[in-house]
């Protein structure tokens, strides 16, 4: 073997100072991924509403009335221009069930907002106030079973999934505000976010159509060869595509922005810290490698022993930053996003990717001082008071 | 081993006002033996070793080693043969505060591996350092158990040469006659080159070179001193 500088004596004999290092990079490892976990968890939770509940049900709602009912039609009271206007939604709903392949069901029905806290976000979702005795279809739909509770039989009940349950607080026997109360008197198991339930008599709205499909992703393509138009300045609908867009532009696009900010501000400022913790430590090192330098060292082997070091701290933090940031996680979502009916991803390849960038950027950084260091090296005479 | 001609080295070179700390004299170093450098401070004797041992380099002049001209080497040349051929005791011990003596020793070797430790050991408990020594760092050592330590770590290579600057400064009268004990020991075989301005340390040396003021002002045989 020929001469070398090993790193382990370093290391071995300056525990604490590795230490400090390694906690730092740790913590940076951690910082960096939980601030992309906790972020990600209101686009995980908001995903499937935007995703997976699409693909099963559409909604179309017409903001203005005339354009379904015809702009020259007279009627004088406001419930005799909703009764017109239900009618003809309801010749719609039919027209599209029976013309349209893929459409299997089409609920006409008076409408109630879910509403999911998504930590950093909230998010609406549409369902369907119907006739009790259509509920049961509706929500086969959405394969979902009453767990717990009952069916709603009376006027202005509803139903809840047990996810929605959690993320909101709410118990059976509590009541949601939709224009008015309605109350809570069963829960079901699904994979969807849904609520629905029946109407208030008294409380008579526009209906829009529930679409429940075989895979539509695109309903104004799917609807146009039947000659039904969907014109965004008077239609309102979801569809898989719209509600993708809505969850790229809304959230994806906002959380992103938010996680640069957080990325950039958390390299800059563990760029600082790193460097200065790191220029006392070679500083305290200078008469050392100048000592080697005396007895023939090269520049280049005190250059490589430093880089082993460095490369050890880096490879050690990066292992355990790992571990604690995964046991982080697994305790957030036990503690905190399963309880709250939220949805978060364990293994986030972007903010690994970031970490890694991170490690290479603080590399990079500390080659300054280490060149630094190692341009100061003299020989003899620049040995100091701090060797024995 | 060693023949200087002509030598100088001037400091501030860009200044109006030079200093002279060689000032241009021959000289020449037998392969063994030990051979005192003595005289007061400022009188250059420092420096004529750090020529000699590469770790400066004159202004004028040439040392040839073992007829090998060594003032014009590259630096990596310089440091193979501060390296392999040579090995420095500097006055002031100079151990890395964290490392053992153990460790102090083994770091300066031209070679790693079991061996070496064995040697760096061996060299130790020759010169007196025992098992729980070797193992202590040097704030929990005294100060000739520090010199003995630095001492070792100049012998891992078993240098040719071996340069010690004021060995004995820093040491009581005792410590100090047992290092130069070891250093005579060790110039039976190798050449070593003491720097000291105290004369009563190189009783057994088998020359003397007297210097004043950058310049050779006597040199005794060891029947002379």
């Amino acid at each position: 073997m020929s001469q070398k500088l090993y790193a382990r004596t370093y290391l071995k004999n300056n525990k604490k100072r590795v230490a400090t290092l390694i906690i730092s990079l740790t913590l940076c490892v951690a910082l960096n991924y939980l601030t992309s976990f906790l972020l990600g968890v209101s686009v995980e939770t908001v995903r499937p509403l935007c995703t997976e509940v699409p693909k099963v049900m559409q909604f179309i709602s017409y903001n203005d009335a005339e354009k379904l009912i015809g702009e020259d039609v007279e009627y004088e009271t406001y419930e005799e221009g909703v009764n017109l206007y239900n009618a003809e939604l309801e010749k719609l709903g039919k027209k599209i069930e029976t013309e349209c392949e893929k459409v299997d069901k089409v609920f006409t029905a008076m409408q109630i907002d879910g509403e999911i806290r998504a930590l950093f976000a909230t998010w609406y979702f549409e369902g369907a106030l119907l006739e009790a005795e259509d509920i049961q279809e509706y929500l086969d739909f959405y394969d979902a079973k009453l767990i717990e509770g009952k069916m709603p039989q009376g006027d202005g009940e509803v139903l809840i999934d047990s996810m929605t349950m959690k993320n909101s607080g709410y118990k059976i026997g509590d009541e949601v505000n939709y224009y008015t109360l309605y109350k809570i008197v069963g829960v079901v198991e699904s994979d969807y976010n849904l609520i629905c339930g029946t109407p208030h008599k008294e409380h008579f709205t526009q209906k829009n159509l529930f679409i429940f499909s075989d895979g539509i992703t695109d309903l104004k393509s799917e609807l146009e060869p039947i000659g039904v138009e969907l014109d965004e300045s008077y239609v309102y609908w979801t569809d898989y595509k719209t509600q993708n867009a809505d969850l790229q532009e809304d959230m994806i696009k906002a959380i992103d922005s938010s996680t640069q900010i957080v990325y950039i501000g958390i390299v800059v400022l563990m760029c600082i810290a790193l460097s200065v913790i790191y220029i006392t430590f070679l500083r305290d090192r200078h008469s050392e490698w100048c000592l080697y330098a005396s007895i023939g060292y090269s520049r280049k082997s005190i250059y490589l022993s430093i880089m082993r070091e460095l490369l050890f701290t880096f490879v050690l933090s990066f292992v355990i930053g790992i571990g604690i940031t995964a046991l982080s996680v697994v305790l957030i979502d036990l503690l905190y996003i399963t309880p709250n009916g939220l949805n978060c991803k364990y293994l986030n390849l972007d903010a690994i990717k970031d970490v890694i960038l991170d490690f290479l950027i603080f590399f990079a950084i500390l080659q300054i001082p280490v060149r630094y260091a190692l341009y100061r090296i003299k020989t003899i005479d620049a040995l100091g008071d701090d060797l024995y | 081993m060693f023949e200087i001609k002509d030598i100088t080295m001037i400091y501030d070179m860009d200044k109006a006002e030079k200093v002279y700390a060689l000032k241009g004299f021959d000289l020449t170093l037998p392969d063994k033996g030990l051979i005192g450098i003595i005289g007061p401070s400022g009188s250059g004797k420092s420096t004529l070793m750090y020529c000699l041992s590469t770790l400066k380099k004159p202004t004028s002049g040439t040392i040839h080693y073992n007829d090998k001209e060594i003032t014009n080497l590259r630096d990596s040349e310089r440091e193979t043969l501060r390296r392999d051929e040579f090995g420095f005791v500097f006055q002031r011990h100079f151990l890395v505060p964290y490392m053992s003596a153990l460790d102090n020793v083994t770091v300066a070797a031209a070679k790693n591996g079991p061996q070496t430790v064995e040697k760096a050991k061996d060299i130790l408990t020759s010169l007196g350092l025992g098992n729980t020594e070797i193992s202590k760092r040097p704030s929990k050592l005294s100060g000739g158990q520090r010199q003995r330590a630095a001492i070792a770590r100049a012998m891992i290579n078993s240098p040719k040469v071996l340069f010690a600057d004021e060995p004995t400064a820093a040491l009581d009268h005792d410590n100090a006659f047992l290092v130069m004990e070891i250093l005579k020991k060790y110039s039976s075989e190798n050449l070593v080159v003491v720097i000291t301005h105290d004369r009563s340390i190189l009783k057994d040396a088998d020359s003397v070179i007297e210097m004043w003021d950058g310049d050779i002002s006597a040199v005794k045989e060891a029947k002379d001193i």
